[in-house]
């Protein structure tokens, strides 16, 4: 099994750097282009617009966090979408899971060698991107006044990974459990956008405050204080929790699941003896 | 080859849904025998393979590999056998040499490296391409090579010889021959009939996911269809001989070439009044007896 998250790993290097860096860049593009337009900004933080897409624009610490937070949180759980749902949906479909299955591990360890390497791959993606950021505000420090410290951006673009590794299960989840890829993704892109939106609408609109709770993004804290207090334990607790009860569902699913055959769950089950006896 | 059980498949049945996969299969193969399944497409063969493995939940029934359950103690099972599927996919960005090394790292044992050297030269690949740069036949090739590499005391093929050329296709035999004198097992899936009849011992004949025939190559084809050639003294008219499982197929003056698939007794009866001067028996090929089994004239093989 270990030789197996080994490879899973290995086989996303670039994966890791591109994403890494990529989101290096996104958080220097936005860090440095704020100071000079403060102001202009300002006056835009009461439009609905962009309470809608949950950004924050009356203080630097605040654009920080609803900028580099929110959005780079985004792009990470795009690459969770894309890699959770190749990687068992995906491999299927591709028919490469199938020389996997005929090797003497057992499902669990399968999807466990996954799930790991998927975790690394984000834990490695996001500390690249973290460092990253943390030394570009430690620049920018020295001409502008900004109260978030790098170690409080650091700390709080990897209190991300908790909800990133709930979008890999829920994602591994769907690939055990739908015929294909295709589907799996369009199910969870679908989640993930009403998450991402629901929770920010709910924010706007007192009588949907309860929708909040079944969106993830309402566990992962995007203001200001993130930088100063860090993440609660609760919220990483609730994020967790979910995604460890993904991964079960995905194990219970996996192990039932005729590879390479994309059937609907209920075709999976044992015929009755009167299908039987009538085929 | 000894007389021991490698793989037993009881009641072996798969469903998807309401559609039949494979219907009470019972099969078994002995230890050290190179055994043959055959069939149409769509008849079962892959279904069966996959079923054996655990690839695909068996919905009744049983396969018991060594004696163990094939669900149960599928990991067990599966350290002692190698698969090469028939619709191989690998990994596009990795390297042949990289994909042999992972899949070694995967297994219990340690690999023979020099028997992997060895099957790699004999196949003529260079492994230290990327996959997607190789052709179909390369990639079967890596198909093959991964199959032989764990010396396994199953080997599972699934289409080996697909696409390779004639000269790789003769390795693949010499291969599959030098498994069945070490005295371990293969279970081969071919539409390849030359080839099975080369390599087989015994085959199994799959139609609509039922087993319809387990024999012996020697057995099947020497006794399963006869081709006759009789001269007569006096030459019998056009149909002549109206009996099930006789057919005429062509004739030379007084030289009369028939298929015969069962009543030999009773074309002798009838064929007498002409005067037989001398009757020769043709060999088959097993693809003629397979294409007796599923020719448009005889479905099923019911008359072979």
């Amino acid at each position: 099994m270990y030789n197996l998250v080994i490879h899973e790993t290995r086989s996303r290097w670039r994966a890791i750097l591109g994403w890494g860096f990529g989101l290096i860049l996104f958080g220097a593009v936005y860090i440095s282009i704020f100071p000079g337009l403060f102001e202009q900004f300002k006056s835009l933080k009461d439009l609905a617009v962009y309470k809608l897409v949950g950004m924050q624009l009356g203080s630097v610490e605040g654009y920080m966090a609803s900028v580099i937070l929110v959005y780079a949180v985004i792009l990470l759980c795009i690459y969770c979408i894309i890699a959770s749902t190749s990687t068992l949906a995906g491999e299927e479909d591709n028919g490469t899971l199938e020389l996997i299955v005929a090797m003497p591990l057992s499902r669990w360890q399968i999807l466990t060698a996954k799930a790991v390497a998927l975790s690394v791959v984000v834990l490695f993606m996001m500390t690249i991107a973290s460092i990253g950021n943390a030394i570009i505000l430690a620049v920018i420090k020295i001409n502008h006044p900004i109260n978030v410290t790098p170690f409080g951006l650091f700390t709080a673009l990897m209190s991300s990974l908790p909800l990133a590794l709930g979008f890999i299960m829920i994602g591994l989840f769907l690939g055990a459990i739908l015929p294909n890829r295709r589907l799996s993704a369009t199910v969870l892109t679908i989640f993930f956008i009403a998450s991402f939106f629901g929770e920010n609408i709910a924010g706007m609109v007192k009588s949907l405050e309860p929708i909040r709770f079944f969106s993830l993004f309402n566990y992962y804290n995007t203001t200001e204080i993130i930088f100063s207090d860090g993440a609660q334990l609760s919220d990483i607790l609730i994020l967790l929790g979910i995604a460890a009860a993904f991964f079960i569902l995905a194990l219970i699913c996996f192990k039932r699941r005729n590879i390479t055959v994309g059937a609907w769950p209920w075709q999976r089950g044992k015929i009755t003896d009167e299908e039987y006896i009538s085929s | 080859m000894s007389s021991e059980i490698i793989l037993q498949t009881n009641d072996l049945s798969v469903y998807y849904g309401a559609h039949r996969g494979i219907k009470d299969l019972n099969l078994s193969v002995q230890k050290g025998e190179v055994f043959g399944y055959l069939g149409p497409n769509g008849a079962g063969k892959t279904t069966t393979l996959r079923a054996i493995l655990d690839i695909i939940h068996p919905t009744r029934g049983t396969a018991n590999l060594f004696g163990l359950d094939s669900q149960k103690d599928g990991v067990a099972i599966r350290e002692r056998i190698s698969y090469l599927p028939g619709e191989l996919s690998l990994y596009r960005s990795m390297k042949a040499s990289d994909f042999f090394d992972l899949l070694g790292s995967l297994q219990k044992n340690k690999l023979d490296k020099s028997y992997l050297e060895q099957l790699i030269e004999r196949v003529d690949l260079d492994p230290s391409r990327k996959m997607k740069e190789y052709s179909h036949g390369n990639k079967q090739k890596i198909g093959v090579v991964a199959a032989f590499m764990g010396k396994k005391e199953l080997i599972i093929l699934d289409e080996p010889t697909i696409g390779l050329d004639p000269l790789v296709q003769q390795t693949v035999l010499e291969l599959v021959q030098e498994v069945k004198k070490d005295g371990r097992t293969i279970f081969l899936s071919s539409h390849n009939l030359k080839e099975v009849q080369t390599v087989c011992d015994r085959v199994g004949i799959i139609q609509n996911g039922e087993l319809i025939k387990t024999e012996k190559v020697k057995t099947l084809i020497t006794q399963q269809l006869k081709r006759l050639e009789i001269h007569f003294r006096k030459e019998p008219p056009h149909g002549a001989f109206p009996i099930e499982g006789v057919k005429e197929i062509s004739r030379d003056g007084n030289l009369v070439l028939l298929e015969v698939s069962q009543n030999l007794d009773r074309l002798i009866e009838q064929a007498a009044p002409y005067g037989i001067v001398d009757i020769e028996t043709k060999t088959v090929s097993l693809e003629e007896i397979f294409l007796a089994f599923y020719g448009p004239q005889n479905k099923g093989g019911q008359n072979v």
